[in-house]
């Protein structure tokens, strides 16, 4: 794991447009988020938003706990472990549906009934829909990334992209209609 | 008719469109839509879909929550850390919600998808 510090400078950088700090945040943010959710999944062998929201700040905190810590864009810090959070859960979507593919006929065990879930393929339209909505508005698509997929608050949110509360309410509903007609 | 491909430009004339009609009283959102000037002619059909999806309500389920979806294949936990996940669907039948358990095992309202009808499933 890098010190708190260096991921601070990777935040800026990446920010100003280095692709290859991007590259590495990214990398360094999904190798974390995927252990925690991991370790999470353990226990409980389902992610729920609760789940993500806490992983995110997790994250955060095991980040800005390093020793040389110096943390003062934590907004900037959840806008990226949300989008690398979201990866790591389609990521888990995707294998389970390829675990899937494999498989015969259904049988009736316990095992098969777990693997009959569709949440997975939820989660996979959710997310190509996603990458459509955000050519068209990229902020709604990070509305809904920092909500459904990385579980923030509203508060959270809005802080997180600097508008406020009422223009992220805003937001999410046009989002939802707009991926409800997607989806449909 | 667009899903998530319209031009920047038609989306934004959109969703300044959405904007105010989500900003008026559930039920003065036709005759608004109906009165719009002959340049939303093409949009309106849409328009009217879009606003009817809404939930104002607050019931609405959709996106609320990341799908149940049982990860357990990704990691390589012990089974025994797992509780038994929630059937969505066992085999035909897509599991609506659970009744109740007893010494037998739980019993599930399930939805059957080949055939419309509401069984109960165990």
């Amino acid at each position: 794991m890098v010190s708190s510090s260096s991921v601070t400078r990777l935040i800026h950088r990446a920010q100003h447009g280095d692709a290859e700090a991007a590259d590495e945040l990214y990398a360094e943010l999904y190798s974390e988020l995927q252990k925690l959710a991991r370790w999470r999944l353990r226990a409980r062998s389902r992610l729920t938003l609760l789940d993500t929201g806490s992983l995110v700040h997790e994250s955060f905190i095991r980040f800005a706990a390093a020793p040389d810590a110096r943390f003062e864009s934590r907004v900037h810090f959840l806008r990226w472990a949300a989008q690398v959070m979201r990866s790591v859960i389609v990521d888990f979507a995707r294998r389970r549906s390829a675990d899937r593919r494999g498989g015969g006929l259904p049988r009736l065990s316990m095992d098969d009934v777990a693997a009959a879930t569709s949440g997975g393929e939820e989660i996979l339209g959710v997310h190509e829909a996603l990458e459509r909505l955000a050519t068209v508005d990229a902020r709604l698509g990070q509305v809904v990334e920092l909500r459904y997929f990385a579980g923030m608050s509203e508060p959270e949110i809005a802080q997180s992209l600097g508008v406020t509360e009422r223009t992220v309410r805003r937001d999410w509903q046009k989002a939802r209609l707009l991926l409800k007609e997607a989806l449909a | 008719m667009s899903q998530l491909d319209e031009s920047r430009e038609a989306w934004a004339s959109l969703s300044a469109l959405l904007d105010e009609g989500l900003d008026l009283p559930r039920g003065d959102r036709t005759r608004w839509i109906d009165s719009l000037p002959p340049q939303h002619d093409a949009i309106r059909p849409r328009l009217r879909r879009l606003l009817a999806g809404v939930d104002s309500a607050g019931t609405d389920a959709f996106l609320r929550t990341l799908p149940k979806v049982d990860f357990t294949n990704g990691v390589s936990g012990h089974p025994d850390d797992a509780a038994p996940p929630d059937p969505e669907s066992i085999a035909p039948y897509r599991v609506i919600r659970l009744l109740g358990t007893g010494g037998m095992g739980a019993v599930w309202l399930a939805h059957r998808t080949d055939v419309m009808v509401t069984v109960q499933s165990r």
